[in-house]
């Protein structure tokens, strides 16, 4: 029982890395077309259409990898000074609400982001040949991320002992 | 009804725990089925809320920060701080409140300001014999600093949320005059306390020393110089500019520098995809949440509420001041601005309020509110780094508390203070 759980947490440790480390790729790539806008307009005086569109991919892509691992990690911002001195019992309670919330939500934005990719799919961006909805793919595939971290998360609790109070 | 859902749900779930952006969406779920409307708008609207092209600047202005911390142009920012101010009294504490003038908005937020300077001043600051709340609280309230200076995201969040119509390059001029005066004030504020409590005065280095590290020092200040200047003459946008700051950083942190190698240049995309998506992300979910608000017409009940009110328009403000600062106690900045800038900016405009004189005060408040108990981040952010309770830290922290306050004021009712630059380099 005690290995499973170690393996499902590593397993859950490398899938954060590499959302990062997809995400980290995304920031380059974003500078990179910024970049080269700007050296299209003053040296080769033209300003690419494409830019814009892919940027704001990319910006979605670094947002959503980025939040999902943030989830796996528990860094996202939160004001838990209220639960932390809240009795153990309800502290832990709180805890795997929360958790609780941030898997259904994750499930929410996976399940909402796939149907609006079909949706669009089969029309073209302005500016790209690419498809319209592409935008909500990194969503849908954190928002699964999100749901799959926070359930671990949540199962984890039933294993462990709460953490003492923090001060 | 739908109003109370939306509010309730968030505020109960913030104060129980739940992470910000997850309580924006689970309050603006909530909403949406309770006033009819399919769960997957929540999706749409996450998504536009980050659909806005002058958003990109943000996860690159935050990618060029990471680059600058661990690549060693924000310490040298800090060594040629301490060889200008560190021999007055307060002498680190000095140092704290230029290093967020020098390191600015760059590294993106207020807490992250706190938690890169503050992880490198107030140790440095116990061990020179500083008390621990006086290292805490210098190092809080510096931080709101750098929500001013150029180029902070928080003034491209604002013109986002203000619907794009507000010049960016306006929003930057507009803060240096008020991060100056509080920096000043701030100084002096520190001078007072050191000398109160007689902390010992260091040697002055010598203009050699300092001359040596602002050699050293200035790639760093040239980035900050390069993105205003562009942005202005207009040369290229913020975003652009934002992409800039990152090509330049990683060519003088690998080339002139050269202390970033392949591990921490993998390690700084990272940490900067992760802070990204944890701001951004909040951004996001205010996106659904302020999508929200319009749609229940909150911004249009606000504006006859307040006007109903017949105040004179400075007691007006001062409504709205005291209603942000309660706000920003337990609201991020990014949320705050998001929610708040299509509530007020109206409000604002209608008693013949700049909407860049505005921007400024929002941001200055936002920022009071991120070091104001019971639930203000900074200063739980703060407080960790310094190993002191809150309790600790606010038992001093009022003088540089009133002192930030009366830069809040001095800003609020004398507009020239914010207006005067922008209007000068037009």
């Amino acid at each position: 029982m005690q290995k499973a759980s170690t393996s499902v947490q590593s397993v859950s440790d490398r899938l954060a890395r590499v959302a990062l480390l997809i995400g980290g790729a995304a920031l380059i790539a974003l500078a990179l077309v910024e970049a080269w806008q700007v050296f299209a307009r003053y040296v080769l005086n033209d300003s690419p259409g494409w830019t814009e569109p892919v940027a704001l991919l990319l910006l979605n892509t670094a947002m959503s990898l980025g939040a999902a691992a943030a989830v796996q990690q528990r860094a996202h911002f939160g004001f838990v000074v209220l639960a932390h001195a809240a009795p153990l019992a309800l502290r832990r309670f709180l805890e795997r609400f929360s958790l609780l919330v941030v898997a259904s939500l994750g499930g929410v934005l996976a399940a909402g982001g796939v149907a609006l990719l079909a949706d669009g799919w089969s029309v073209a961006q302005a500016g790209t040949q690419l498809p319209q909805s592409v935008g909500y793919a990194p969503m849908s595939l954190a928002g699964a991320l999100m749901a799959g971290f926070a359930l671990q998360q949540l199962i984890a609790t039933f294993r462990t002992p709460a953490a003492p109070t923090v001060n | 009804m739908a109003t109370a859902i939306l509010f309730g749900v968030f505020l109960t779930l913030l104060l129980i725990g739940v992470p910000v952006a997850y309580a924006l969406l689970s309050a603006s779920l909530a909403t949406l089925i309770a006033v009819g409307l399919p769960p997957v708008v929540l999706v749409q609207q996450t998504a536009a809320g980050i659909g806005s092209a002058s958003l990109i600047a943000i996860p690159l202005f935050i990618f060029a920060g990471e680059i600058m911390l661990r690549g060693g142009i924000s310490e040298r920012l800090i060594a040629l701080a301490a060889s200008l101010v560190g021999h007055l009294r307060g002498g680190l504490g000095q140092v704290s409140v230029l290093s967020s003038l020098f390191f600015g908005g760059v590294s993106g937020s207020a807490i992250a300001d706190v938690s890169a300077i503050g992880g490198a001043m107030i140790p440095q600051m116990v061990q020179r014999g500083f008390d621990r709340d006086f290292a805490v609280n210098v190092t809080m309230t510096a931080a709101l600093v750098a929500l001013l200076v150029p180029p902070s995201h928080n003034l491209i969040l604002y013109s986002a949320a203000a619907g794009g119509g507000i010049s960016i390059a306006d929003l930057f001029a507009a803060g240096i005059v008020p991060a100056l005066l509080l920096t000043v004030t701030l100084m002096a504020t520190g001078w007072l306390i050191a000398r109160k409590r007689g902390y010992a005065i260091e040697a002055f280095p010598g203009f050699a020393v300092v001359l040596r590290r602002f050699v050293a020092a200035l790639p760093g200040l040239l980035l900050v110089a390069l993105i205003f200047i562009g942005i202005r003459a207009g040369v290229f946008t913020a975003v652009e500019s934002a992409a800039i700051a990152v090509c330049y950083a990683l060519a003088v942190t690998t080339l002139l520098y050269r202390k970033l190698g392949w591990q921490d240049f993998v390690e700084t995309c990272a940490h900067a995809a992760r802070t990204t998506g944890m701001i951004l992300f909040v951004i996001a979910a205010a996106g659904s949440f302020g999508w929200l608000l319009a749609y229940l017409q909150v911004p249009v009940a606000a504006v006859n509420f307040l006007t109903g009110l017949h105040l004179p328009a400075p007691m007006l403000l001062l409504v709205m001041i005291l209603i942000l600062l309660a706000l920003g106690t337990f609201m991020d900045l990014a949320p705050l601005i998001i929610i708040c800038t299509p509530i007020f900016l109206p409000v604002a405009k209608a008693i013949g309020v700049d909407p860049v004189h505005f921007g400024i005060i929002l941001i200055l408040k936002g920022g009071i509110g991120l070091i104001t108990p019971p639930v203000g981040s900074v200063l739980f952010v703060g407080t960790a780094i310094g190993g002191i309770s809150v309790g600790e830290a606010l038992r001093t922290i009022w003088p540089f508390y009133l002192a930030a306050l009366g830069v809040l004021l001095l800003v609020t009712f004398v507009p020239a203070l914010s207006l005067w630059l922008p209007h000068l380099l037009k």
